[in-house]
């Protein structure tokens, strides 16, 4: 058909044509919106991946702080990031039931109690939840005044109630704040989770590191102790060897002027004699107390330095050359073979072995024969050395005391001495980082010194 | 002598992100700065507690001045982050004598734009400052910012360059915050007047918007205000032809709703289109609109499509032209105001990251250059030697070292 025949027909064309263009031209504004809904939807799961990213940030943060409020701090600030919420409250449930409140942000201080008025019985979901969906357990948290909120339980690895997260917003909040997006709880509840891990974690760590602590604590106690113990007991035997070391030049004179007189008879009266001779006596006693007292203060200054390979068969030749007199004048006999060399300081081990075999002769009652078995058998560690005897034995409740200053096991006195002689020989040994004892089944039925060397000495 | 120092955070809690900004901005000064007299620039989003902000920033730099305003997200040296809590800031240190100069106000709505703005630009003149550029931040609300630039021009003329934006919410078109003087402004101003002779600017501002089918032509309207497009109450027309209801709250829509005018002929070619955006924050109960500028009755007004090719290609020639103006001379700091709908709202998280890192590479070839950015509801931005107002824009605003 012409349509410059048809006017009319071309009028309604031009109008169809308009109609078909404002049609078209509508599609594509609307066309707009519905692409703005797709980019919604893909800024909504960029959200997502970036909460997953926050959460991880937290496992990593959460891990290295000092304190239990540091760490809540640095959770709720997390769930606040998380979640875009502008308030976070967190609590744990203590072994004595109450749900204390760890951490918080965004809430007025004075508003929170320390604790929550809340069991793990009044949750209504095992999972995280929706405060909005359950009124009854709004009204218990009503103090907190949020509209809505994200609410998760927290439990222990062994599924027992640990606590409680929440945040959410208030009234005010809503002017800015979205509505909370119920499929929110989901990575709520895994975050959740995450903080419940990190806290159990943080809870065991902390008390290891309590125990740690408490245990340094006491090392470092006794350390100091025994360093006093040390310090005093240095000061001791200073003082105990200056005293005897002064003692003695005054005491030489004493006993020097009271053999003068033991020596000039002359006008002397038997009495006064006999009262000489017990001046004599008891000053050459004193004397020998203030030798065995330097001997044993000597002891403790020597050091490292003098010890050397000391071969205990060949010194104990020495020693029964040295008490032969002794020896055959008691009948004694001293047993002994295949002694080992090891590394010891000389002088001191001389002074050990000689007490002790004194010590065995002299306990041995007259008119018996002493017999004396020296032997040495190896242990993992070093030596253990035995001084066997047929002496006055000793009864169980001596055999310790006998160690100490001045500790005699005959208290009747009737052998001589003076209680320092195994005092001086426990000093040697532990400071050859060994250790002495006795055994002896009962009084009458002989002893046995037993002392122990190390193979070498440690180097101090 | 004016430095610069940038720096930019998520930190939810307000007080340790402004220390925490400063201490990394203020890391690359002297020890001493944190006492000196300073103006420090905030960019926050709407989750903060803005008077933990000021209080933060009091403790550790208590000779500073601050000043800022909200918006939809920061832009920084570390990228973007428009999340409730995202604060940024610039540090700006007087190497000497103070050239700088801060004055604000309280309230200022469309029809008060021009009077509030001139009695700012009053103040900041009396201060006998040889002021060279103004950085104005003011709320994005109801504001006329073409009467704002008017008001600012009858004081200090047409030639100042103007720089800054309107602050915003978080899209939600509701209200806006200012801090200044230590105390927090809502729908407010703040004009900083710097008279740093060594500095100058350059700016470039690019959009990569397209109009779509046939113009609507405004039928009614009082300055700002469109009462009516064909006959028919403004904004019900306007979301019928989006497939939207007619009482949507214009904050979601902003993404949307943008409106195309077509721009005089001189200023076409600069500005990479024909056209010049504008945006809607406000909408009254009779279904009336407010325009950021006045919208004089028969203006033809486009809806509009974003292009994503025009959004990177134009800005790409929009950085060219901007770094051949700036030539070899130093950048001594970037402020930058990015419409809000150019963020997550319009963007996915990866071509969001890939158009700040097209626009700051070129400037700051690799280097930490101090960078303050906000998404906001619209850029002061100068074009052909013009002040003008912008939407949907991006705004870059280079401060260069004579």
């Amino acid at each position: 058909m012409d349509p410059v025949d048809s006017p009319d027909q071309d009028k309604l064309s031009y109008e169809e044509l308009s109609r078909l263009c404002a049609e078209l031209q509508d599609r594509v504004t609307r066309g707009i919106s519905t692409q703005q809904q797709l980019i919604s939807i893909k800024n909504e799961l960029d959200e997502e991946l970036n909460r997953f990213k926050i959460i991880q940030d937290f496992s990593k943060e959460g891990l290295f702080q000092d304190s239990i409020e540091g760490f809540a701090m640095v959770a709720t600030e997390y769930f606040i990031q998380a979640f875009q919420q502008p308030h976070c409250l967190f609590a744990e449930y203590r072994d004595d039931g109450a749900l204390q409140v760890i951490g918080q942000f965004g809430f007025n201080h004075s508003v929170i109690p320390c604790v929550l008025p809340l069991t793990s019985g009044d949750l209504p979901e095992r999972e995280g939840f929706l405060l909005g969906e359950h009124p009854a357990f709004k009204t218990k948290l009503a103090f907190l005044q949020l509209e809505d909120a994200l609410v998760a339980p927290m439990y222990r690895p062994d599924n027992s109630f640990y606590g409680l997260v929440v945040a959410g917003q208030q009234k005010a909040d809503q002017r800015f704040y979205d509505p909370i997006n119920p499929k929110d709880r989901h990575a709520f509840t895994v975050m959740a989770t995450k903080a419940s891990y990190l806290m159990y974690n943080f809870r065991t760590n902390e008390l290891l590191k309590q125990e740690i602590k408490e245990r340094r604590r006491m090392e470092l106690m006794l350390e100091a102790k025994a360093n006093d113990l040390l310090r005093s007991n240095a000061e001791l035997e200073q003082f105990a060897y200056v005293v005897s070391h002064d003692l003695k030049a005054p005491l030489r004179n004493v006993q020097g002027f009271a053999d003068l007189l033991r020596r000039d008879q002359s006008g002397i009266s038997p009495a006064s004699r006999e009262y000489i001779n017990m001046i004599w006596e008891e000053v050459k006693r004193f004397s020998d107390i203030i030798d065995a007292l330097l001997r044993y203060a000597r002891v403790s200054t020597s050091s490292i330095q003098d010890m050397k390979e000391v071969d205990f068969q060949q010194l104990v030749y020495k020693i029964e050359g040295q008490l032969s007199l002794t020896l055959q004048q008691r009948k004694a006999q001293l047993q002994y073979h295949n002694l080992p060399t090891i590394q010891a300081n000389y002088r001191q081990m001389q002074q050990l072995l000689q007490n002790l075999i004194i010590n065995a002769i002299k306990f041995t009652p007259e008119g018996r024969m002493p017999f004396i078995h020296l032997e040495a058998e190896p242990t993992q560690n070093g030596y253990r050395f035995a001084v066997k005897d047929n002496g006055i034995g000793l009864r169980s409740a001596d055999q310790k005391r006998i160690f100490g200053l001045f500790q005699r096991a005959d208290r009747e006195q009737q052998f001589e001495g003076n209680g320092l002689g195994l005092s001086i020989c426990k000093k040697i040994v532990e400071q050859h980082k060994g250790k002495i004892w006795v055994e002896s089944v009962g009084p009458g039925e002989g002893s046995t010194f037993f002392f122990t060397l190390p193979y070498r000495q440690a180097e101090e | 002598m004016l430095n610069f120092y940038s720096a930019s955070n998520g930190q939810v809690n307000s007080k340790k992100a402004i220390q925490q900004c400063l201490t990394a901005a203020l890391g690359e000064a002297p020890p001493s700065t944190f006492q000196d007299k300073m103006l420090i620039v905030v960019h926050c989003t709407i989750g903060h507690d803005f008077e933990e902000i000021i209080a933060g920033a009091r403790e550790i730099c208590p000779q500073a001045e601050l000043v800022g305003c909200t918006c939809a997200g920061v832009i920084g040296k570390e990228g973007a982050n428009e999340s409730m809590r995202a604060l940024g800031m610039m540090a700006v240190v007087p190497g000497g004598a103070q050239q700088y100069h801060v004055t604000s106000c309280d309230n200022i709505r469309g029809h008060n734009s021009y009077e509030e703005a001139r009695k700012m630009a009053l103040e900041l003149k009396a201060t006998q400052a040889d002021i060279n550029m103004i950085q104005f931040l003011a709320s994005g609300i109801d504001i006329a910012a073409d009467r704002a630039i008017e008001g600012i021009e009858s004081v200090f003329g047409a030639d100042m360059p103007i720089f800054g934006g309107t602050s915003s919410d978080n899209m939600r078109a509701i209200s806006s915050y200012q801090l200044a003087d230590g105390k927090v402004l809502e729908r407010g101003a703040i004009m900083i007047g710097y008279s740093d002779p060594t500095l100058t600017i350059e700016m470039g501002v690019h959009h990569g918007s397209v109009p779509i089918g046939q113009p609507f032509s405004v039928t009614r309207s009082e300055g700002n205000r469109v009462i009516k497009i064909e006959g028919e109450a403004a904004w019900p027309y306007l979301m019928s032809k989006l497939d939207l209801p007619a009482d949507t709250h214009p904050g979601p829509c902003i993404p949307v709703a943008g409106m195309a005018e077509l721009l005089p002929d001189g200023f076409r070619e600069p500005y990479d289109n024909d056209h010049i955006l504008r945006v809607i924050v406000k909408v009254d109960e009779d279904g009336s609109f407010y325009m950021p500028v006045d919208c004089p009755q028969g203006t033809r007004l486009w809806i509009v499509e974003r292009d994503e090719e025009l959004i990177f290609a134009g800005l790409d020639r929009m950085m060219e032209r901007l770094t051949a103006r700036i030539g070899g001379r130093e950048v001594a700091a970037v402020f930058h105001t990015d419409c809000a709908a150019r963020g997550r709202a319009m963007f996915d998280a990866i071509v969001k990251d890939e158009i700040i890192e097209n626009m700051q590479q070129p400037l700051t070839k690799g280097t930490p250059l101090p960078w303050l950015g906000m998404y906001g509801f619209g850029e002061f931005t100068r074009l052909k030697g013009k002040n003008l107002f912008h939407n949907y824009t991006t705004s870059i605003y280079a401060l260069i070292r004579q």
